[in-house]
């Protein structure tokens, strides 16, 4: 059984032309990673913070179907939601820097969160634990305020404080776009390793394909709040039929070749009030797309969102 | 709003600033304090020299002689020339000798170390209640920004920095106090005896002058109960006025705080809101909050005036504008030069509060 | 994007923006009212504001006096309408001149910048310094009585925080690259105040203009209700109130009609300001 079962979830900000994310349904099962590509802009974030209850109280949240661990979360209030990130739900920001009260000493902070999840009693394990990920002197270097660690060190503490609570669920918003690359892949395999120790189901949102590459197991690519195209990784990375996947593909700088397409570029936030949100950017466009917003089929082997990609892979195969 | 009639919300005295260590901060902090008093000083004193009332006729008294007069003008120096007057000011100054008033005759610092006790207290009472009234509704106001309480809070704000002090204070006397008979009119009558509370009526004996405080010392819940039915409207004017820029304030700055990433990172990790929203984003949002509450403080050491004009609360306020009204300027310079000695050191103990609330101050120093 | 800049709904944000719209036109219309209450007060009282009628003194509103009377018989509709010339007059005259004199010498602080920019700017925070209430009543004290020597010792303590604000802003846009860029091509330094830094102040200076002026008239009438301002006979408000003080359980009207005229204009220029200041930054 899933781990984590979604079906048909919409958010939509007040203000919103259109909803941030548009009927997305997902699963993930326990040990496994799935990864949320997409643009700035394309609704990763308001995803990841849809399944953890952390959505902003303007948002409005509809789903036909949100369970984790079998527990039915569509009327799941806010105490509920706080008890299952205490318990089983963890979460890893963008932004190591922001993820912190300035002005409040790192240790101080990292106390709450263990005393909020009624691990106070294991302090000495999460210093274990961090210097273990590389946080070297925990003891010391705890005592400082977040701006006076680098943002590696400050993703390490959350990290570690994201895990010892030995949640069923990760979710790891961009862990690492804010670092430089160096620190970026230790990270990344620091994220690996927990990940295989614990059996733990993990949602990573990334808009680097790279990352994608190295962490998941499936991948889902979010264009305009919609999923355009999702499937195992091999076949995402592989064969993916999307036009925008394609584009993200191809753009892809590589050392062996120059790169073969650029995405024509487009103003972020102008999509189309209807019909596919990626129409106004598509090489294969046709009068239908700009009329219904495809659904999901399968094509090759991921499911993609784009009719007229389907006939042209009848064609060619 | 009332910034405008007031400096501008700026942190710390600029002398407070910088500096290397906590000596030459604090070295800092007193030449301002002295720079600043020395140019109040010197424009009142300029300004003392174009009186038009003669302050030796007014000293001498109604029934004097010219000659007498004369003589009261050699004895006060009034015949030296001024730079003589001038030095010899800043010289008692220094000594704590404020000059004698012409109005009570006596020193003036008596009279002033004598009215202090009742400002102080309607002060520091006043300032406590809208201070922590004015956070807790503001604070309220950002975490919940709808419904019926933002309505009445937003109306608070906006018109409570717009209704006039003296007007606020004349009508509560009118419909509170002179009508139903709730509250004392005048805070006494026996003016001017130190001390908010008629002390000799309540029974208890007068320690420091102000009343709540003497009636606490003396353990006498009626007095206690006197004093503060004393205290109530002269109170309640000073928070209607001033409770609208904290309210404001601690409001925009609150939801600024509570928009940003890491109080939503603290919530992930399963903070409770308490946690949250009074451990992590009020204490943030307090910075600018408490710059303003010391300027507020400071500015309320001379706003006084007016209410306790109106209340008749016998406070350094009525003094000064006895003073004023009896052409008594040795008393108003005095009260100016201590007024603004008031407000820099509010200030600069102000200063002191920040890096508790922001360490990273205290390490950018 | 951060939620802090979140554009409210479409309809929400109609709806703000047509509520700014509605105070603002309604501030502009009240604004309006006020200057012909300062320019031609005689073509709208109904009566003479110094006609004294003491057999009829102390009558309560009514339809001929719809304010009432005071303790002389004087009608306080008339009076507060003639008094708008000394009240809402003195605050806007006090804003102009502490204006006129902290731009000049903010923005001389910026250009200059250095020694006599800290030199002027500290200048500014001992001015900053002073207890305004009682600064005034050393000046009345020393000036004399009435409404000159208030408005002399507002202006006095005004002009510092214009100063301040204008020497901020201009610093900042000096700083911009093409004044940088005129400044490296020779242009006359008082030219470029003039033409091309002064007027990038118009917008803040105008928002905090019209707020002053609510607050210049929340200090003039308190002075005046101190007896340091306008002498009597003369209907200024805050004058008005204080007379009424000793009468306050005799004629409440007296006290509160008055009030409640300083009460909204203030809160006039106030909403104003902020619809100004609104829509300055959108
Ligand atoms: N709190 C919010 N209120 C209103 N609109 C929001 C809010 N957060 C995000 N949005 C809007 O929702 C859409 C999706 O935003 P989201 O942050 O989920 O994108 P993202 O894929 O995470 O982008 P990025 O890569 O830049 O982080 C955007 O159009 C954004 O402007
Ligand atoms: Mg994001």
């Amino acid at each position: 059984m899933s781990l984590l079962a979604v079906e048909d979830l919409t958010v939509t900000y007040p203000g919103g032309r259109r909803p941030a994310v548009k009927g997305v349904s997902l699963e993930i099962e326990s040990g496994r990673t799935l990864a949320v590509v997409g643009e700035s802009g394309s609704g990763k974030t308001t995803l990841a913070l849809a399944l953890a209850g952390l959505l902003d109280r303007r948002a409005r949240r509809h789903a036909s179907r949100l369970e984790i661990n079998g527990e039915d979360l569509l009327a799941a209030g806010r105490r509920r939601w706080r008890q299952l990130r205490r318990t089983d739900i963890s979460f890893i920001f963008q932004s190591p820097i922001n993820s912190w009260n300035p002005t409040r000493t790192m240790i101080a902070q990292v106390r709450d969160a263990m005393s909020a999840a009624g691990h106070a009693g294991r302090m000495p394990e999460l210093m274990d634990l961090l210097a273990r990920v590389g946080f070297e002197d925990p003891e010391r270097r705890l005592a400082d305020l977040p701006h006076q660690l680098s943002g590696g060190m400050l993703q390490r503490v959350s990290i570690a404080v994201a895990v010892i609570i030995e949640p069923a669920l990760l979710i790891a918003d961009e862990p690492t776009s804010a670092l430089d690359s160096t620190v970026q892949s230790e990270i990344l395999a620091i994220l690996g390793e927990l990940r295989s120790e614990a059996d733990l189901a993990m949602l990573i949102i990334s808009h680097d394909l790279s990352v994608v590459a190295r962490v998941a197991d499936d991948v889902m690519v979010l264009y305009g709040g919609k999923v355009v195209e999702q499937g195992a990784r091999a076949a995402v990375l592989g064969s993916a039929v999307h036009p925008y996947t394609r584009g993200l593909l191809d753009s892809v700088p590589r050392l062996d070749g120059d790169r073969k397409i650029l995405l024509p570029s487009m103003e972020p936030g102008h999509l189309p009030a209807s019909g596919c949100p990626f129409a106004p950017r598509c090489r294969l466009v046709v009068d239908d797309c700009r009329r219904v917003e495809p659904d999901l089929i399968p094509i090759n082997d991921t499911l993609a969102a784009c009719p007229p990609a389907a006939s042209s892979a009848l064609i060619t195969t | 709003m009332t910034q405008g009639r007031y400096p501008e919300v700026t942190g710390p005295a600029p002398g407070l600033r910088f500096g290397a260590g906590r000596l030459a901060r604090f070295a800092k902090g007193v030449v301002w304090l002295l720079v600043v008093v020395l140019v109040a000083v010197s424009i009142t004193f300029a300004l003392s020299r174009i009186v038009p009332a003669d302050p030796a006729r007014l000293a001498a008294g109604l029934e004097a002689g010219p000659e007498q007069v004369e003589r009261v003008r050699q004895d006060m120096g009034l015949d030296d020339p001024v730079m003589v007057q001038y030095v010899r000011y800043i010289t008692g100054l220094v000594r704590g000798d404020f000059g004698d008033s012409i109005r009570t005759r006596g020193p003036i610092l008596d009279d002033v170390v004598e009215a202090l006790p009742a400002s102080i207290e309607l002060i520091v009472v006043s300032f406590t209640i809208f201070a922590a009234l004015g956070i807790l509704a503001g604070a309220a106001w950002a975490y919940w920004p709808r419904g019926v309480h933002a309505v009445l809070l937003r109306v608070v704000a906006v018109a409570g920095s717009a209704v006039p002090v003296f007007w606020v204070g004349l009508l509560l006397q009118i419909f509170l106090a002179a009508r139903p008979d709730w509250f004392p009119l005048v805070a006494r009558l026996d003016f001017p005896v130190a001390g908010n509370l008629n002390h000799e009526a309540a029974g208890i004996a007068e320690v420091t002058g102000a009343g709540l405080l003497d009636a606490l010392i003396a353990r006498s819940p009626s007095a206690m109960w006197e004093a503060a039915r004393v205290l109530f409207l002269p109170v309640m004017t000073i928070v209607i006025h001033n409770i609208a820029l904290t309210i404001a304030l601690t409001r925009s700055s609150l939801a600024d705080q509570l928009d940003r990433e890491y109080v939503r990172a603290a919530r992930a990790r399963g903070l409770s809101e308490w946690r949250v929203v009074v451990v992590d984003a009020l204490r943030n949002a307090l910075n600018p909050v408490v710059t303003m509450l010391g300027l507020q403080l400071g500015w309320l050491l001379g706003g006084v005036v007016i209410v306790e004009v109106i209340f008749s609360w016998p406070g350094i306020g009525l003094y000064a504008f006895s003073s004023f009204q009896s052409f008594d300027y040795n008393a108003i310079m005095a009260i100016t030069v201590l007024a603004t000695a008031g407000f820099v050191l509010v200030n600069a103990l102000v200063g002191q509060i920040y890096p508790l609330l922001d360490p990273r101050i205290k390490e950018a120093r | 994007m951060t939620v802090a800049e979140l554009p409210a709904a479409p309809e929400a944000a109609s709806r703000t923006r047509k509520a700014g719209r509605g105070v603002m036109w309604w501030s502009v219309a009240t604004v309006a009212v006020l200057a012909a209450l300062v320019l031609i007060p005689g073509l709208l009282a109904p009566a003479d504001p110094y006609k004294l009628d003491i057999i009829n003194r102390f009558t309560p509103p009514n339809a001929g006096n719809l304010f009432g009377t005071d303790d002389s018989g004087r009608d306080i509709l008339s009076r507060v309408i003639h008094g708008a010339r000394y009240s809402i007059g003195s605050a806007v005259l006090i804003i102009t001149v502490a204006a006129l004199v902290g731009t000049i010498y903010g923005s001389l602080a910026a250009w200059y910048g250095g020694i006599l920019d800290r030199l002027l700017m500290r200048t500014v925070d001992v001015f900053l310094a002073f207890p305004y209430l009682v600064f005034a009543m050393a000046v009345a004290a020393s000036m004399g009585r009435g409404l000159t020597s208030t408005i002399v010792a507002l202006s006095l303590l005004w002009w510092p925080s214009y100063a301040r604000m204008i020497r901020g802003q201009v610093k900042s846009i000096l700083n911009d690259y093409h004044i940088r860029a005129a400044i490296t091509l020779g242009a006359r330094r008082g030219q470029i105040l003039r033409w091309h830094v002064i007027p990038h102040t118009y917008n803040q200076l105008l928002v905090r203009f019209t707020l002053d002026i609510g607050n210049a008239l929340v200090a003039l009438t308190g002075l005046a209700f101190l007896g340091l301002g306008a002498t009597p006979p003369l209907p200024e408000w805050g004058r008005m109130v204080a007379d009424s003080k000793q009468f306050a359980l005799l004629a409440w009207w007296y006290a509160v009609f008055p009030g409640i005229v300083i009460f909204v204009t203030v809160l006039n220029f106030v909403l104003l300001g902020e619809a100004l200041r609104k829509r300055s930054t959108s």
